[in-house]
């Protein structure tokens, strides 16, 4: 299997008078899932709003297999072999699987949307993402918050993405939904697609990652291999500081005052 | 699954699909008024009657099916009695005040309300004003300009027994209104089922940023969807001159209210994201039942505003409840 690699150089964008993100670069092989981690505001969610075309970067390059990448709209990513799984933001809940799974890419033929081909595929995609929804006819509504993902991870797929970017995955989920789901992610790393993930759960993060890109304040604080380093670790790059996890309460009671 | 097992499930399911059906309360309330119908008098299932039901009912069944577009992509459209009556009050000014042939009125005419369909879509979705406002201000101007052109009186249509016998005659004893209703609400229907529009329609009304998420262009799609809609509406009301042989500037004149009730009645969410033309046109032949019965009867006319009014609310009420079930019951 060839390894494509999606790199970001030097991506900056400000929003007024914050610099969400500042000279960040950033790389995703396909085959790896990397994990995007840090507090509210450290940039994550607009890095990853950049690289799906959703966002325009004041500077910076996105770079695929080597060739600048334009991308300006969504659909300037999805060309380029990069979706993204928003959560709750990418279903219809009135319309049934099978059509969430072909949302906006249906198959015609003579101009008519052909329902039961897409029913037959959507249940082959399932079946081989080992998604267990008993019908694909079944209105997305009805369907758990698991589920729900676990389809819109599947469109992404469906679209032949070779990156796949999720953000938050897990959140508000079940434990065995959660599982399920990353269950998903291992299997599409192991498909050979490239995974980046989001996710403010180190137990997910450590469970599923290849490596791990802490972000904090617009910045890349550090990149760990999953395998080499040590929830205290990633805990104390996220925060910013060695002896803020160390002596925890008493800092916290520290912040507290000079608030 | 055992053989049992598998039998029983898809039984149950061949009635659960019938029970979940949109048009599943659309069909019941036929059922019931029928009935009612049969044991107030006589003289409602006598064949003509039952044609000049439909007959009547054509005009609103029409401009239900292109509203219900509309409507299932989340928008409304209040202007669509006065497109209606304009359309009927323009064919005859063109052909009978201008003295222009009859097909370029009628292709004129036509253009003049997809033009207006364009108008009410562009100014609701590209400046992003709530099609309720929008439309509500198109029903006064469009009814004032109506008045204007006709002068307020009625226009005798220009004699022409192809054009009337097209949209007024009858054939195999039903009315060539039934077929016209028949013909439009199946290719709509079709339209809506089966293409890609149609299902661009339902995804926008059921969840817009998802829709807007997958590439689909929402601001488009929503104005094509006016667009049909007062098409459809300009020809019911140009299909209306051909059959009584003038036009009048009232024409149409709280027709909105029937139409957004036969969508309402037909099993549709006034919200967007659901309804079928089916549901539409049954929901129109349901107000046209009622209407019918009332004057067989013989009750005060006005009874029947009321009736509508009543009919409207019952369905919506009924609609959120069905709604809130099946969003609570995980199938």
């Amino acid at each position: 299997m060839t390894t494509t690699t999606l790199k970001a150089k030097g991506l900056a964008k400000r929003y007024g008078g914050v610099q969400a993100l500042n000279s960040v670069d950033f790389e995703c092989n396909s085959g790896e899932v990397v994990a995007l981690m840090g507090d509210n505001g450290a940039g994550k969610s607009t890095l990853i709003r950049i690289l799906c075309g959703a966002t325009k970067p004041d500077s910076g390059q996105i770079v695929i297999d080597g060739s600048v990448r334009v991308i300006n709209r969504p659909q300037d990513a999805v060309e380029n072999g990069i979706s993204v799984v928003y959560q709750d933001l990418a279903l219809v809940g009135s319309m049934d699987v099978a059509r969430n799974v072909f949302l906006g890419h249906e198959l015609r033929r003579f101009g008519f949307v052909r329902i039961s081909k897409m029913r037959e595929e959507a249940k082959v995609l399932l079946d081989q993402l080992k998604i267990k929804i008993s019908s694909t006819k079944l209105q997305v509504e009805s369907l758990s918050g698991g589920q729900r993902q676990c389809i819109a991870i599947a469109r992404a797929v469906r679209l032949g993405s070779d990156f796949v970017l999720l953000d938050e995955p897990t959140a508000a989920l079940g434990p065995e939904q959660q599982a399920n789901v990353l269950r998903i992610v291992t299997e599409l790393r192991d498909a050979g697609k490239g995974i980046v993930i989001i996710s403010h759960n180190i137990d997910h993060v450590l469970a599923v990652s290849d490596r791990i890109v802490v972000m904090r304040a617009g910045q890349v604080a550090g990149i760990r291999n999953t395998k080499e380093t040590t929830r205290q670790e990633i805990v104390s790059m996220i925060v910013g500081d060695q002896s803020f996890v160390k002596h925890n309460l008493q800092s916290q009671s520290t912040e507290l005052k000079g608030e | 699954m055992s053989g049992k097992a598998k039998r029983l499930d898809k039984h149950e399911s061949r009635i659960g699909r019938i029970l979940r059906a949109e048009e599943f309360g659309v069909v019941v309330a036929i059922v019931g008024v029928v009935i009612v119908a049969m044991s107030l008098t006589p003289n409602f299932a006598v064949g003509t009657n039952v044609n000049t039901i439909l007959q009547q009912v054509s005009y609103v069944a029409i401009c239900a099916a292109g509203m219900s577009l509309v409507v299932i992509c989340g928008e409304i459209d209040l202007s669509i009695g006065s497109i209606y009556g304009l359309g009927a009050v323009m064919y005859t000014w063109l052909s009978v005040k201008m003295d222009w042939p009859i097909l370029p009125s009628i292709v004129v005419t036509l253009l003049l309300g997809v033009f207006l369909g364009w108008l009410n879509g562009y100014v609701s979705v590209r400046l992003n004003i709530p099609s309720f406002v929008v439309t509500l201000a198109g029903l006064g101007a469009l009814r004032g300009a109506t008045l204007l052109i006709s002068g307020g009186v009625p226009i005798y249509a220009k004699e022409s027994k192809t054009f009337s016998g097209l949209v007024g005659g009858s054939f195999l004893g039903i009315s060539a209104q039934v077929y016209w209703m028949v013909a439009l609400c199946t290719i709509v229907g079709v339209v809506l089922a089966k293409t890609k529009f149609g299902s661009d329609l339902y995804a926008i009304g059921g969840n817009k940023v998802a829709a807007q998420n997958a590439g689909i262009n929402v601001a488009k799609v929503k104005i094509q969807s006016f667009m049909l809609s007062s098409f459809l509406a300009t020809w019911a009301g140009i299909m209306l001159v051909g059959w009584l042989g003038s036009s009048n500037p009232l024409t149409g004149q709280g027709q909105e209210l029937l139409i957004v009730g036969a969508i309402a009645v037909g099993g549709a969410s006034l919200f967007g994201g659901s309804g079928t033309i089916l549901g539409a046109t049954l929901g129109a032949i349901v107000g046209g039942l009622i209407t019918n019965v009332l004057v067989l009867v013989g009750v005060n006319g006005n009874w029947t505003f009321v009736a509508n009014g009543l009919l409207i609310l019952a369905a919506v009420v009924i609609n959120t409840l069905v709604a809130q079930k099946r969003k609570t019951l995980r199938t």
